[in-house]
């Protein structure tokens, strides 16, 4: 917490290294997992190089897996439980919302509706993140234990593997560049690394938190 | 090679109706190929049909097919798995890193993963072991080559020199005067389409005992021809529009940041 009278907290250190944990896990398996789904990039990689990939892919596996959840779990259980409460439940300024978003994202004039804590897109790329990582997770063990499974399943686990990745991969270069270098909302990015953020950006997008925060 | 003609096209039938089942083809391929405990390249599969008295027995030999488009080979991400110009499909073990991919994608089950370090005999080696585990790295994926050591040297694969039934033959299918051509004609030999195999079943056998022809699981094709170039698309759009946002922000600067007044 900063006491400095300008800013407010919008997340607590749990929350943050939860993210983090998990972006940092996130990345790097979509690197080092590119070069088995792209095969120009296997190639400039060699059977060497990949097979390094390989097994950095297999030990972050871990952190994905447990790291992140433990964090959240043992660290904040009730910023997590109002979160996931907040992201599956939508009103209809959440849908106007996603209706004005593609003009917000390329920087053009919108009037976008009120938004809490997460705003509709937030909460979006959260329950894709959630369910994405999910799939990851079930269909990575299952290849990494491929000889406890049907080999009908382990056939399956490849393509919907690497369909999980790729989507996940789209939407991280999207939620990346929103919160780091978007003209409008580059300045959350301080809410996950300082925990706050201005009061003007917490009034101008997310005024129902900002209002209900009453601080 | 003789000039002025095409590579050969190897390829095997196997005449059910000269294999007695004495696995011999198995246990010669694994002295051949010194394959560990637990890996198999060849396999003889027991088949029943028919009721006493008329109860049938047949024997069924299966191996890697040697896929004309072999689904191993378009999923391997080193280039480990090849498919040779005469026909042969074989792993080179230095390029393999183990992923299995192909493992999944081959639709007869053929390839095995070399995985555990285990000797036949209890703490010392044969000597088949000895020169076999040599050649085989551990963590790689495994399968028939047709003996391609052999072939190069002008021999047959070691599982058709053994075969006591004399059930099988290999040869050049390109070539018309090759023994294997005139078997397959002579003994009206089933083709395995899409593979280099053919069968002569019994007379009463159902043709469902045999393998498949080859094909494509549909895993497969959804992630090869889909997946990969569907995600790429999703990928490329995420990033085309990044950049299309960042063209618009720095052409309008300024202009987009009256909109992040308080609204209400």
């Amino acid at each position: 917490m900063t006491n400095r009278k300008d800013r407010v907290e919008r997340f607590n250190l749990a929350e943050r290294l939860g993210h983090w944990s998990h972006a940092i896990s996130f990345v790097l398996l979509l690197l080092t997992g590119s070069g088995l789904a792209f095969y120009s990039f296997a190639q400039v990689l060699g059977p060497e190089g990949l097979g390094i990939f390989r097994r950095i892919h297999h030990v972050m596996a871990y952190p994905f897996t447990f790291l992140t959840v433990l964090i959240l779990v043992l660290g904040t259980p009730r910023t997590v439980g109002r979160w996931l409460k907040e992201c599956f439940s939508w009103s209809r300024d959440d849908y106007a919302f996603i209706g004005g978003f593609v003009r917000e994202f390329f920087v053009l004039p919108v009037r976008l509706p009120e938004q809490g804590k997460y705003n509709a897109g937030q909460k979006l790329n959260s329950i894709i993140s959630i369910l994405g990582s999910l799939l990851m997770i079930i269909t990575g063990w299952i290849m990494l234990y491929q000889d406890s499974f049907s080999p009908q399943v382990v056939a399956w686990a490849h393509p919907l593997h690497a369909a999980g990745a790729l989507v996940l991969g789209g939407i991280i270069l999207g939620h990346a560049y929103l919160g780091l270098l978007h003209p409008r909302s580059r300045e959350s990015i301080w809410g996950m690394i300082r925990g706050t953020v201005s009061r003007s950006f917490a009034a101008s997008h997310h005024a129902k938190w900002y209002r209900d925060l009453g601080v | 090679m003789q000039e002025g003609r095409a590579l050969p096209r190897y390829g095997m039938v196997i005449d059910l109706n000269k294999c007695g089942g004495c696995y011999a083809c198995s246990v010669i391929c694994k002295v051949e190929n010194g394959t560990r405990p637990r890996v198999s390249w060849n396999r003889v599969d027991a088949v029943e049909w028919g009721e006493y008295p008329q109860a049938r027995l047949a024997f069924i030999p299966t191996q890697c097919m040697h896929c004309q488009d072999p689904p191993c080979v378009r999923v391997c991400p080193t280039g480990a798995s090849t498919k040779h110009a005469n026909g042969i499909v074989t792993v080179d073990y230095e390029r393999c890193i183990g992923c299995r991919y192909c493992q999944a994608a081959c639709p007869y089950g053929a390839r095995q993963f070399n995985s555990k370090d285990e000797t036949a005999f209890p703490g010392h080696l044969a000597p088949y072991e000895e020169q076999g585990y040599a050649k085989h790295r551990l963590g790689t994926v495994e399968k028939c080559t047709f003996c391609l050591h052999r072939v190069e040297a002008g021999q047959v694969p070691a599982c058709v020199a053994i075969c006591t039934g004399k059930a099988r033959v290999f040869g050049d299918l390109d070539d018309p005067a090759s023994d294997i051509k005139k078997y397959i004609q002579s003994h009206k030999a089933v083709a395995i389409n899409g593979t280099s195999f053919y069968y002569v079943p019994p007379q009463d056998m159902d043709a469902k005992f045999l393998p498949a022809q080859a094909h494509t699981p549909s895993a497969v094709s959804w992630w090869m021809n889909i997946v990969r170039p569907g995600g790429k698309v999703v990928m490329g759009a995420a990033a085309a529009a990044v950049v299309a946002s960042l063209i618009i922000g720095a052409a309008n600067r300024g202009g987009g940041e009256h909109h992040d007044q308080p609204q209400g």
